[in-house]
């Protein structure tokens, strides 16, 4: 099945590609949730009638979020390819290509965030400001509790995303599985190869749909009428 | 307890004329009032009961609630007076993440009480509301009436001095709407809060309210205790509005068909329980024929209304009218034989 390559190499090539692309996304997602939630947070709070409403703040983190979002990650990718060796010291390996996955998914995730909230029943709000809430307190009691499981939702989203993203970090060396599968399943023509490392992204790809669902759903007590 | 001096509230719409929500409200509710707003959808009155905890902030005019003018507050200063203004919804607006316990306990918290204080009040209070079994359900596997118990409960955790009631029995069915009137009546009876109620239905001011101001068009047209302004409403509006509640209206058959003097009688209390039709049979050669009537029951206060067709000779009838006259509140010559 695998030709002329031995079964243990691969095995820990394997092993490598997986090890790095859990590295590549897992800080991908790490600063998503670090920096796209106080994002989507800015983005929602400074929007038309509420509490921090701001027109240039509003319209400057939707120019900001829209321009990451609508640049074809590839181009991304060679973009920031100064800044990645600028931050991280190095030009390629998976800590340099997790700095455009993470603006990438940053960007994303904050979106995802202010369409949660953006769900969030504005008569829970005024309820909290009623009773004397803060500013913190909305968001630490209500926004955030209330918009739980589609924030999760959008996580999960963000991963599976990332996941597919992480294999076109392979242009930057990036390695992760995605690249193992294109340079050699595609590359030297090792359809097992290809074959093994799409199985394992599909059943990743699935655990991490599934978990997020069921947790999303056990947490869901939203009325819907 | 809550003071409104020319309120004022427009809305600034982007490409329409400036909606004048509220024009030049002044109220006074004294401490324990029950006090009603009514007025149909669109008159302002949601718009007015959100100045008094300056949800809505107004244009010109002054607020003032337990001595604080809330114009004059610092947005910190605003927010710990809001600590003491509880407000529950139309559709309670419940934190639909958090059981009944934490929407109780919300407003504790925010105010920074102690865990156990906390456990002690919310205890407290979903005793009060009767919800006790439902402590750790969460608000969608609640009946609306019970939905509106838990915001009743949210609303005094912090031993409110002014409870605000937006439309609060308007999604409920009739029976359920009458227990949440009940629990707001024993609330403003025992714990002494003073509550201003809105509405769109007379039937639930006059149930609850001790004092009640009608709304048309941002202004307040008339104003009064309940039992003034249904026994002698002198704006159009609100005669048309008490008639619409008394519901007495004569199918046109018996219009057509009476043979005497069609009478409305008004009675007011004590008068409405004395056996004046029985006297005026008594004195004088006519007959009274009632054709629809009741007595309402304002607070203690009887309120009654009777239609009825008065026949006889012409020196009769005119003599039992002036008798009549002379011993209700008011009659209304309907209609002349």
């Amino acid at each position: 099945m695998f030709h002329d390559l031995d079964t243990a190499v691969l095995l820990q090539d394997l092993l490598k590609a997986t090890v790095e692309t859990a590295q590549m996304t897992g800080i991908g997602l790490i600063l998503s949730l670090l920096l796209g939630v106080p994002l989507g947070l800015v983005l929602f709070l400074t929007g038309k009638g509420l509490m921090w409403e701001n027109r240039i703040l509003a319209l400057g983190g939707n120019i900001l979020v829209n321009f990451v979002r609508s640049l074809p990650f590839v181009i991304l990718l060679i973009l920031v390819l100064p800044l990645a060796s600028l931050i991280t010291g190095r030009s390629t390996g998976p800590l340099a290509a997790s700095v455009p996955l993470a603006i990438a998914a940053v960007a994303f995730y904050a979106r995802l965030v202010q369409v949660s909230l953006a769900e969030v029943d504005r008569g829970v709000i005024e309820a909290a400001v009623a009773c004397g809430a803060t500013h913190w307190h909305i968001v630490r009691h209500v926004l955030l509790p209330e918009a739980f499981p589609g924030l999760l939702r959008g996580f999960t989203v963000t991963a599976v995303s990332l996941i597919g993203y992480s294999a076109m970090a392979g242009v930057v060396g990036g390695g992760g599985i995605g690249f193992l599968a294109i340079n050699y399943g595609y590359y030297r023509y090792e359809t097992g190869v290809m074959f093994v490392t799409v199985v394992a992204l599909v059943i990743v790809v699935q655990a991490i749909q599934s978990v997020g669902d069921w947790v999303a759903d056990k947490k869901d007590h939203k009325i819907r009428d | 307890m809550i003071i409104l001096e020319k309120v004022n509230v427009k809305f600034h719409a982007r490409k329409a004329p400036d909606v004048h929500a509220v024009r030049d409200v002044s109220l006074r509710v004294g401490p324990g009032d029950f006090f009603g707003i009514v007025g149909t959808s669109g008159a302002g009155k949601s718009t007015l009961l959100r100045t008094i905890n300056y949800l809505e902030k107004p244009d010109s005019g002054r607020v003032v609630v337990a001595g604080q003018d809330l114009g004059t507050l610092a947005p910190e200063e605003l927010r710990k007076a809001r600590l003491h203004i509880g407000m529950i919804f139309q559709h309670y607006n419940l934190l639909q993440s958090k059981t009944v316990f934490e929407n109780a306990a919300f407003p504790l918290r925010i105010a920074g009480v102690g865990e156990t204080e906390i456990h002690r009040r919310v205890d407290e209070l979903l005793e009060l509301v009767e919800l006790t079994p439902k402590k750790d359900a969460f608000p969608s596997c609640l009946s609306g009436g019970q939905k509106q118990r838990v915001g009743i409960a949210r609303a005094l955790a912090n031993h409110p001095r002014v409870l605000l009631c937006d439309e609060p029995t308007s999604a409920l069915d009739l029976e359920t709407s009458s227990a949440i009137l009940e629990l707001l009546k024993t609330i403003n009876a025992k714990l002494n809060i003073t509550v201003v109620l809105i509405s769109h239905e007379m039937q639930v001011i006059k149930k609850v309210c001790t004092r009640v101001a009608i709304m048309l068009d941002g202004s307040v047209i008339e104003m009064g205790s309940v039992y003034d302004v249904f026994a002698e409403p002198k704006h159009p509006f609100t005669v048309d509005l008490v008639k619409r509640t008394q519901n007495l209206k004569l199918p046109d058959r018996l219009l057509k068909s009476h043979k005497g003097d069609l009478l409305e009688i008004h009675y007011r209390g004590e008068r409405a329980e004395a056996p004046i039709i029985a006297e005026t049979l008594r004195r004088f050669p006519v007959t009274i024929n009632i054709l629809h009537g009741n007595i309402e029951y304002i607070g203690d206060a009887a309120l009654g209304t009777l239609m009825a067709d008065l026949e006889g000779e012409p020196v009769a009838r005119r003599n039992a009218l002036e008798y009549l006259r002379q011993h209700v509140a008011r009659l209304e010559l309907i209609h002349v034989s």
